[in-house]
């Protein structure tokens, strides 16, 4: 019988359609029986079996040891971190937000946390009490507000509506996870220039105990990797395919290799085009180039002076490097 | 020592402390071992938490105590109709004292406070009380420390600076101390604002005034996030006053690295301290303070003079003390807190100065030339003999504790034996007794000193 390995995923929430999103970009389409079932597979990789749970429960999983791999908020994982985790992939480029300290916009006196600081102390002196900071990351914040000197505060643990704290008069001040202000701004709070406590996204974690026991787990973990290494390297680039009209094959792979913006991966694929006999004696060539896709206008400017027309750019699915650098770090982080 | 050893002698000097301190006047008090956190969070600032043991009950926040100032304060405001109030403590305190890889939970801390007096006497009263506890341990090479937080504050008003300021300056002293001004003058410019969008000539008044009503404009309420409207104008008003407040930086990072350099005995200490805050009231109550304790038998020479003593400046209010031994380590502390009550009640400020005893580190100090006590034991050879069972009730009749000696049980050299013969007569040093004889036994076991 073979190992499975349990691949913790979100059930809902703001990241768990994106995660599904993500896997299927990376060739790992998710298979879900019916919406109500919390189990599930991916058909690519036999020994995987899929637990779908709550985005916290995505982390206590892995930690416990349920599930050895697990797909969750990095704001999550950095709130409860646990010896035995590990953060495989910290950045998997979706289900961006920021955890902040926001405070009232009344509070126009308050730009900084130095600020923050000093009307704590009022607090203490002139209300004889802590000021009171509402916020469903209690670790994070407390360190944070340590970080920045402040030392007097109340922490008031809430599990929702916490941007609405300070106006029902529960808190003074907020720390919440926000992705574009606009819920802070509808409820009278600003962001503080230097309260951002974390920028997240969504990330892979493990269970280091279990991988580094199963050489299963260390299978499946390096084909996962090597698909998201591929679809995150891939989203960069695009396949560039221009046809070029030149003396010869080796003429127009000089031209291109010669230019930062048109080298490619590894160099230039050329062919020369079949034409029907026209009376001229032009030769043309197909060359075909993987590009990095934020240069794309330079890249077709430089093109035409070469003699390029007709450039044709499709986005790049999946680039599979010599190996999957997350997994070598993986394995150096394991030994 | 063992563990066992140590507790054995805490509890002796725990008990010999108490008579101490109840000599003094002070009543014991038994406090409770869980609190809410949020009390010992208010006395000490949020970052002790990673210390406290805490953990929750029907969603209130509880923690086992790290000390009792904090719940005697409480108890102070709370329920009692004293005006002073003179209480000690005797008990377990829980703290993660986790160390190089060491853990260390709970130590056993003996305290007095004495609440309710501003008066310096109450000052040298506690001090002279710590002192006490220390001489009568036989602590050889003790030394008392002491500082003062309210001298260095009383110096720095004459700068007209505001208090935050005043605060921030003294929490980050030591990096003038350590000769790193840059560092000091980075923060400084985080905290302190460089310019003033409000017009400098403006008078405080009509700038509280237009302040309150540009607040005004568009918020729908008086009150967001615990602060008012003139909370906040009050504020504005009081950076703009710190931009003026740059300018006397320069005099005031001199004065505090002069300040920081001062330490030793009291003669010289407070002759250099006069030089540096001439006119200082506090000063001259100061050193009150240590000629009384002059006058009281403490010898000068193991008294140092440390004007930066003070860790906690949120805390303490007055005179800062600690009692070291000669290695350094510390076996008291305590100070003055006279806002502390204030804080944790609805009382206005009440004064307030106590100190705790690390009785752990006590009994690490104390001379180890004690005499180790003699036992008693009385051998059960013959367990099923009634005459054992006759003399231990017979010794201990007369208040002699004796210990039956199992089979299997080691003793020390030192302790005294006790053995039955086949007669049933007791044997001590070679002599034997009947029971009709208890009292020459007795006699003969008094004669030892245990």
């Amino acid at each position: 019988m073979t190992d499975k390995v349990t691949l913790a995923l979100p059930s809902k929430g703001a990241i768990a359609e994106p995660t599904y999103n993500f896997l299927k970009d990376c060739s790992l389409k998710i298979h879900k029986p019916n919406e109500r079932q919390y189990v599930g597979r991916i058909p690519k990789i036999a020994e995987v079996e899929v637990l779908f749970q709550r985005v916290k429960d995505v982390l206590y999983k892995v930690s416990d040891g349920t599930a050895q791999l697990g797909i969750t908020g990095y704001d999550v994982v950095k709130e409860n971190f646990h010896q035995d985790l590990l953060v495989i992939h910290p950045q998997l480029g979706y289900g961006h937000c920021q955890l902040v300290v926001a405070v009232p916009e009344m509070w126009a006196d308050v730009t900084s946390m130095a600020d923050v600081l000093d009307v704590s102390l009022d607090f203490r002196e002139q209300k004889y009490r802590n000021i009171r900071v509402a916020t469903t990351y209690p670790n994070m914040t407390r360190e944070f507000l340590h970080q920045n000197g402040i030392h007097h505060f109340t922490i008031v643990k809430a599990d929702g509506a916490i941007e609405a704290a300070p106006t029902i008069g529960y808190a003074d001040f907020v720390v919440d996870l926000t992705q574009t202000g606009t819920t802070l701004r509808e409820n009278h709070l600003k962001i503080i220039g230097d309260g951002i406590i974390v920028d997240s996204q969504a990330c892979l974690i493990g269970n280091k105990r279990l991988i580094a026991s199963s050489k299963t787990a260390q299978n499946v973990l390096r084909t996962i990797l090597e698909h998201m290494d591929a679809a995150i390297v891939g989203r960069k680039y695009m396949q560039v395919t221009v046809n070029i009209c030149g003396n010869s094959a080796e003429d127009i792979g000089n031209k291109l290799d010669s230019h930062d913006l048109t080298r490619g991966l590894e160099g230039p694929t050329i062919a020369p085009i079949y034409s029907a006999p026209s009376g001229s004696s032009e030769k043309w060539y197909t060359a075909t180039l993987t590009l990095q896709s934020n240069t794309m206008m330079d890249v077709v400017d430089y093109l035409r002076t070469i003699g390029g027309t007709q450039i044709v750019a499709t986005p790049v699915h999946s680039v599979f490097m010599p190996e999957s650098e997350t997994y070598k770090r993986v394995l150096d982080a394991l030994r | 020592m063992t563990d066992f050893q140590r507790a054995k002698r805490i509890r002796e000097i725990s008990f010999a402390l108490e008579q101490i301190m109840t000599g003094f006047g002070y009543t014991t008090l038994e406090m409770p071992i869980i609190e809410t956190a949020e009390l010992f969070l208010t006395k000490a600032g949020d970052q002790i938490i990673e210390k406290l043991f805490t953990f929750e009950r029907y969603g209130r926040q509880l923690s086992l105590r790290p000390e009792f100032t904090a719940a005697a304060a409480y108890h102070y405001a709370t329920q009692t109709k004293e005006t002073v109030a003179r209480w000690q403590f005797h008990g377990a305190v829980f703290e993660d004292y986790t160390q190089n890889g060491t853990s260390d939970y709970q130590r056993y801390s003996i305290g007095a406070e004495l609440i309710g007096s501003n008066s310096i006497a109450a000052d040298i009263e506690i001090v002279l009380l710590a002192l006490q506890g220390v001489i009568s341990q036989n602590v050889n090479g003790w030394t008392l420390k002491v500082g003062h937080s309210g001298v260095i504050r009383e110096a720095l008003g004459r700068f007209n600076i505001d208090a935050r300021t005043e605060r921030f300056i003294l929490t980050h002293r030591n990096l003038i101390q350590d000769g790193d001004v840059s560092a000091f003058r980075t923060l400084l410019d985080r905290y302190l604002p460089t310019k003033s969008e409000l017009s400098l000539e403006t008078d405080d008044e009509s700038l509280t005034q237009m302040l309150l009503a540009t607040l005004g404009n568009g918020q729908i309420n008086n009150t967001m996030g615990g602060r008012t409207r003139e909370d906040i104008a009050t504020r504005i008003l009081r950076k703009h006053k710190q931009v003026n407040e740059r300018e006397q930086i320069d005099d005031v990072v001199d004065l505090i690295t002069q300040w920081t350099k001062i330490h030793g005995q009291p003669a010289s200490a407070f002759h250099e301290l006069k030089q540096l805050l001439p006119d200082s009231t506090l000063l001259q109550q100061w050193e009150n303070i240590i000629s009384q304790l002059e006058t009281y038998g403490i010898p000068l020479e193991q008294i140092e003079i440390h004007p930066d003593l003070v860790r906690n400046w949120d805390y303490y209010t007055g005179i800062v003390f600690e009692i070291v031994d000669r290695e350094g380590n510390s076996l008291c502390g305590g100070g003055r807190y006279d806002e502390l009550i204030g804080l944790i009640s609805d009382r206005v400020s009440v004064p307030a100065v106590g100190f705790a005893y690390d009785a752990t580190a006590l009994a690490d100090a104390i001379k180890q030339t004690a005499n180790v006590s003699q036992r008693l034991f009385l051998h059960a050879q013959n367990a099923d003999s009634s005459a054992i069972w006759q003399w231990l009730h017979l010794i201990r009749q007369h208040d002699i504790p004796v210990t039956l000696l199992m089979p299997e049980q080691n003793i020390d050299p030192n302790d005294l034996q006790l053995s039955i013969d086949l007669s049933g007569r007791v044997i001590f040093n070679k002599n034997s007794y009947e029971t009709n004889d208890i009292e020459k036994l007795i006699a003969e076991i008094r004669k030892y000193d245990r």
